[in-house]
């Protein structure tokens, strides 16, 4: 490997580092080429005897955070109709759904809530002067009804809150597609 | 070798060939890789480390027929973690050692 070759290697590696930490590195890298030419080695002993460039770079970028992906900027003129592009897509069909969807999942969790309150209902009535029932069994099978409705309301409850986190989870990344077409990029 | 323990045992043996004086980059890569099993290019992150620690200070100097070298000069706070990395040091040695003779730790 020429020094060429490795310092455009070792530069490449270490692009994330501030620029002029980079160019510190990259200077003490110089030296040492020159300072091993000068004691009679060649170029490809010196950064043979250096070791890997990118193994070395890891050891100036360790506990960094990751390198972004580059972000293409686009145009404004692009930029502006994709923003026009996506009112007209939220006015059209993504408002619509979302608000269809949105009536839905109320209406599961007031059926969830209905659950819940008829098994209350039914669980608490025999124990009350309010209803009259024939026998001790009645009343009793009352309550099984009640407990079974309990339970049932509370599976409707669990599949409720996956739906609700799945939805919520969905809407921010919509929301966020949004941020970032609007800002202008677009991942490159 | 592990690679961190030999992070610690290399900051520990460029501190102590500068307590001795200070040197240039390239004198102290060449002299330290002819002794340990390491490329040359291992010691300037750990020399940058030091820097940003604290521990040495650099300064660069004509040198004749050839372009100014980077010197690197013992600061006192890295004279002082010399000592304390010396005595990790040798206790861990100790350590090793007795484990090795008598299977044992002290």
């Amino acid at each position: 490997m020429t020094k060429q070759v490795f310092m455009q290697k070792l530069g490449d590696a270490i692009a994330r580092l501030k620029p002029e930490e980079r160019k510190e590195i990259l200077a003490d890298f110089e030296e040492h080429f020159a300072n091993g030419i000068a004691g009679g080695k060649t170029e490809e002993e010196v950064a043979r005897d250096l070791g890997d460039p990118e193994s070395l770079a890891a050891q100036y970028t360790e506990g960094l955070p990751e390198p972004k992906p580059p972000v293409k900027a686009s145009g404004v003129a692009a930029g502006a109709l994709a923003s026009i592009a996506l009112l007209l897509f939220d006015a059209i069909i993504a408002i619509p759904v979302i608000a269809t969807l949105f009536s839905i999942w109320i209406s599961l969790w007031a059926v969830a809530l209905a659950f819940f309150c008829s098994a209350f209902a039914c669980i608490v009535a025999p124990f009350t002067a309010l209803l009259q029932f024939p026998s001790v069994l009645a009343g009793a099978g009352m309550c099984m009804i009640g407990i079974s409705l309990l339970a049932l309301s509370a599976l409707a409850g669990i599949g409720m809150a996956y739906a609700t986190k799945w939805s919520y989870k969905g809407l921010a990344g919509y929301v966020k597609a949004h941020i970032r077409i609007i800002k202008g990029g677009t991942r490159a | 070798m592990n690679i961190q323990f030999k992070k610690g045992v290399l900051e520990l043996c460029v501190l102590s060939m500068l307590a001795q004086g200070d040197r240039y980059g390239y004198d102290l890569a060449s002299n330290l890789s002819q002794s340990i099993d390491i490329s040359d290019g291992t010691i300037y992150p750990i020399l940058r480390r030091l820097k940003d620690e604290g521990f040495v200070t650099t300064y660069l100097q004509e040198a004749s027929g050839g372009p100014p070298r980077k010197y690197y000069a013992l600061t006192e706070p890295g004279a002082r973690e010399r000592q304390k990395l010396e005595k990790e040091w040798h206790e861990f040695v100790g350590s090793v050692n007795s484990i090795l003779k008598e299977g044992i730790c002290s």
